[in-house]
């Protein structure tokens, strides 16, 4: 008996078994009591000295190699063994989860992005005077320039101060704030506002808003560009392209409006972004008004226009919430559809 | 506002292709499209219709945006050579306040022809129907010079020679018109119209009456060509809720100046196109409006605009656009401008810097980062509040609907508060249906809803809303917890809810106080912020709504670090059978009565039925092991303290 041959013939037998039982037929086989191995070392006695000085070592190796082999096959076999009665492949137990609404998301983004460029983030009432909401931003009574904002109107109130109607844009926080604070300063105002008209899928009765609002002594329409791409890109990617137009609104001068480009360009726009040319067949997509404060707002805020000059903007957050979301319906957004909540 | 480029560009002859047209006046003017055929879409602000809402003022922007001459057609400018004076008619302007400019021309009518096809075809471009050429030319010389122009049938206006006479009046009470579109207009007093002797002609600056219409036997015309008070105007269309093409530009402040192109061109077509002559004219003007005198600073313009656009550039950008460039002796100024009389949007240096800047392009200005004052950021605590609040029910598996801010009055007591003002809801004035006609109360109908209209689809509703709910005494951010469950006793599931959450909020004095059948207030410091109402009887859907401004007034950081117990602690199970059903809540109550020195907490195990439960009694103390029959001792007291007020066994 070779001691190298059987330690190989060993090997094979050991790496051939799949259970524990088969792996006991082969130790019985290779270093049982009747087996060549045993034997052999028990004949060891009978032989000769300088025979047994010779064999002795390697007979009592192999068994030890033998040996060591089966332990650790042993090891491997139970532990799979083991591993049999837990099926890592069971799905994990589902854990109620709660999900916020997607305007509280895209509230919270925007806000996120504003705060991290040192703006402070204000609310403001829901029920407004018509002398917040439209004479202190220029909007005289009697003036088709109002048509601009369809309006609720609350009953009571005889004078414009007193008169009191549901806010439709956020707006007259920029002369409420302005009048408890001293600029310089920057704020953003998210919150909910109103426009009397009939509803579809991109029209409702209230909606969201953010206003934004900052003013220094040499805040400029230039500012203006960064602060807002700068909020932009970080909404649609940071190859987003844009443009400003010139627009009305009567508390702002100049007034412009802010496109974002779907399509075309550079072409490197976000996929959200082109989904929506898709759908849209435009190239650009208007996503803000806004412009440099008109120096009769500063006035009606008690600042001096000569001193101070700024901008405002406001932003729809349904708008932005459709596009990033892929929402086709801004009534989506007030059904209590916890299958849509769901999603978010 | 639909305009004819082709028209358009027989004011620019080198007029660039539609396309680039549209393009440029986007980034430069107005918002404008491409429409299918000859037409444009071009959305005219409020403050341009006095210069815009016309082909030659837009003929006058395109060539400013692209450096091209303006051409005027024959016969287009300022009225010149009338005969006047004849004394065929008179008019009398009654109260200078509501008319500041009326020109009228009597013109015979000699052959009688149909309009000619260009002229139709302008009028449809432009959505305006062909009717007869009278009419036809009042509207296409309105389409070119943005004056809206009414032509009368001389001979059917009442009187006679001098005695013809036009009033421009306020109607009386009852006063009423039949339109030149068969409908009976019924006017209120204060109404701004023009009449005769016999009554009403037409609503002023709005509609013409049926009783003086031009027709094919019509041998004279009477043309109007005026200037009517733009809030009178605005304030008569929308009492009538009538708006048309005239009482739109009218309400947005034309220049009186205006009226004079619109005559003199529309004189000039009738004469072409039906060989008229003028007979006779009138003027009523009595204060000549004119353009403004604004001073410009080139720094100012840079300061605002963060780009500097040289003085020369400036100077030539305003030129472009009709205003005359004056020397400033006062040294703010470089220059000063006069801007067109028509333009009535320019009044302040602002308002010369935007037309700089849009010519200039804003696409041309470069972003650049502000410099700004560090001071902190700071966010309103409510909005913090409301952000807590919110993140606190998602990570405990409630999901956030937002509901409508209008409801229909509850006909239930809808708040838990017991201030009348409190009580009393905010009513729309003009409200969008009749289930809208009051702004919400309370947010619970909205959550009620929600769990009826999600049952179909889930076995357990947890839901939750946080916004504003209104009454006489304010507006305030409520926050609403809906949970309905098929196998749970809702009411205890959203009561834990809420103890968790205020909790959170480091609020600890907490008290759940009956309030009547199913509801139970919130209350915290002996003040109610809220309510719990089991919303089916059956226990299976339960609301709470809190008020989210009391806890955020009632919310505290303060934590304070303390020792963990050296000594165990002993618990002792009760469990109770009662002769009676007997509210949990009394009998936690009771036990505090007992004031036992170690007891340290006690809930409820395990519960059954309104009689029997058991309580989980846990005694520890702080400076020493606590015996068993101490424990035994307080155990006791607490039975002791109950059985003076209920009847039940110990099982």
């Amino acid at each position: 008996m070779n001691p190298e041959t059987l330690k190989q013939e060993a090997y094979t037998d050991i790496e051939a078994c799949n259970n524990l039982q088969e792996l006991e037929a082969v130790r019985v086989k290779y270093v049982g009591r009747k087996s060549e191995l045993t034997l052999a070392l028990r004949g060891l006695k009978d032989l000769p000295l300088e025979e047994r000085r010779n064999a002795a070592p390697k007979l009592q190796q192999a068994r030890k190699e033998i040996e060591g082999m089966l332990a650790s096959k042993e090891k491997e076999l139970a532990s799979s063994k083991a591993e049999a009665k837990v099926d890592l492949t069971r799905p994990g137990t589902r854990h109620a989860f709660g999900h916020l609404h997607p305007l509280t998301l895209m509230e919270k983004e925007v806000v996120d992005i504003f705060t991290s460029m040192n703006f402070s983030v204000i609310d403001g009432p829901e029920v407004e005077t018509e002398h917040y909401n439209f004479d202190v931003l220029n909007i005289p009574a009697n003036h088709p320039a109002r048509e601009m904002w369809d309006t609720f109107w609350l009953k009571g109130g005889n004078d414009s101060r007193s008169r009191k109607l549901l806010r439709t844009h956020t707006s007259p926080m920029q002369v409420r704030y302005m009048e408890t604070h001293t600029p310089p300063l920057q704020i953003i105002v998210p919150g909910r506002v109103f426009r009397y008209e009939a509803t579809d899928a991109s029209h409702e009765i209230n909606f969201y808003q953010v206003e934004g609002l900052m003013v220094g002594r040499d805040v400029s329409l230039a500012n203006f560009k960064y602060v807002i791409e700068e909020f932009l890109k970080k909404m649609f990617g940071p190859k987003t392209e844009f443009r400003f137009r010139p627009s009305y609104f009567p508390f702002t001068e100049p007034s412009v409006e802010v496109d974002v480009r779907l399509v075309g360009g550079k072409g490197e726009q976000s996929e959200s972004l082109r989904a929506i040319a898709e759908s849209r067949k435009s190239e650009w997509l208007e996503v803000m008004g806004a412009g440099m404060v008109n120096p009769k707002v500063f006035e009606a805020a008690g600042y001096n226009p000569e001193e101070w000059q700024g901008f405002a903007f406001g932003v729809g957050l349904e708008r932005l919430a459709m596009l990033k979301y892929k929402i086709p319906d801004i009534r989506l957004f007030y059904s209590d559809d916890l299958r849509i909540i769901n999603q978010f | 506002m639909k305009f004819s480029y082709s028209l358009i560009k027989e004011f620019v002859p080198q007029l660039p292709p539609k396309k680039k047209l549209v393009e440029e006046l986007n980034l430069k003017a107005f918002e404008a499209e491409v429409l299918a055929g000859d037409a444009l879409d071009i959305s005219l602000p409020a403050n341009r219709y006095a210069d815009a809402a016309s082909h030659w003022g837009i003929a006058k922007e395109a060539a400013a945006i692209f450096d091209l001459k303006v051409s005027l057609p024959a016969g287009f400018g300022r009225a010149v050579n009338l005969p006047s004076g004849n004394k065929l008619f008179s008019v009398k302007v009654e109260d200078p306040a509501l008319c500041l400019r009326y020109d009228a021309l009597l013109l015979s009518l000699e052959k009688k022809t149909a309009s000619p096809s260009w002229l139709k075809k302008y009028l449809e471009a432009c959505g305006l129907r062909p009717i007869n050429l009278i009419v036809d030319i009042m509207n296409y010389a309105m389409l070119e010079t943005g004056q809206p122009l009414h032509a009368f049938d001389y001979d059917k206006i009442a009187g006679d020679g001098r005695n013809k006479k036009i009033i421009i009046r306020r109607a009386k009470a009852g006063e009423r018109m039949e339109g030149l579109d068969g409908k009976t207009y019924n006017l209120s007093a204060g109404d701004l119209v023009i009449a005769d002797a016999e009554g009403i002609l037409a609503i002023a600056g709005i509609k013409g009456g049926k009783r003086a219409e031009v027709d094919s036997s019509t041998k004279k015309i009477f043309i109007e060509s005026a200037n009517f008070s733009a809030p009178e105007v605005y304030a008569t269309s929308k009492q009538l809720n009538l708006v048309t093409d005239a009482s739109a530009r009218f309400a947005r402040d034309l220049s009186p100046e205006l009226a004079e192109y619109g005559a003199a061109r529309a004189a000039y077509l009738v004469k072409e196109l039906s060989g008229g002559r003028v007979l006779d004219s009138f003027e009523y003007y009595p204060k000549a409006a004119k353009g403004e005198i604004i001073g410009f600073s080139v720094e100012k313009a840079a300061s605002v605009l963060g780009v500097s656009v040289k003085k020369n550039e400036s100077m030539a950008i305003l030129k472009k656009l009709g205003m005359a460039i004056l020397p400033s002796k006062n040294e703010r100024f470089d220059f000063l401008v006069q801007t067109p009389v028509l333009r009535r949007d320019l009044q302040t240096t602002e308002d010369l810097i935007e037309e700089v800047g849009r010519i200039y392009g804003y696409n041309n200005i470069p972003s650049r980062p502000p410099h700004i004052y560090l001071k902190p950021a700071e966010t309103d605590d409510i909005l913090v509040a409301k952000r807590r609040a919110r993140d606190f029910l998602r990570n405990l598996g409630f999901s956030e609907i937002y509901s409508y801010s209008f409801f229909d009055k509850p006909s239930s007591d809808w708040i838990w508060s017991s201030s009348p003002k409190e009580k009393t809801l905010l009513e729309i004035q003009n409200p969008i249906a009749s289930d809208k006609k009051y702004l919400r109360g309370e947010l619970t109908s909205y959550m009620l809803a929600a769990l009826q209209d999600n049952s179909r689809h889930f076995d357990e509703l947890p839901i939750f809303e946080v916004g504003k709910v209104f009454s006489a005494a304010g507006e305030r951010f409520h926050l609403a917890i809906g949970f309905g469950s098929k196998d749970k006793p809702a009411s205890a599931a959203l009561k834990g809810v809420v103890n968790q959450l205020l909790l959170s909020f480091g609020i600890t004095e907490i008290f759940f106080r009956p309030s009547g059948s199913g509801s139970t207030f919130i209350e915290i410091d002996h003040n109610v912020i809220g309510r719990v109402s089991v919303v089916d009887g059956k226990d299976q859907r339960a609301i709470a709504e809190l008020d989210l401004e009391e806890i955020k007034n009632a919310s505290s950081e303060e934590f304070e670090y303390r020792a963990l117990p050296k000594y165990p602690s002993i618990s002792r199970d009760l469990s109770l059978e009662f002769d009676n059903a007997v509210p949990v809540g009394d009998i936690l109550e009771e036990i505090n009565r007992a004031k036992v020195e170690h007891l340290w907490d006690v809930d409820v195990a395990d519960y059954y039925d309104q009689r029997r439960f058991t309580l989980r009694l846990v005694f520890q103390a702080w400076d020493k092991t606590l015996r068993d029959e101490e424990a035994e001792r307080e155990a006791a007291s607490i039975i002791n303290q109950l059985k003076r007020k209920f009847s039940f066994v110990i099982r």
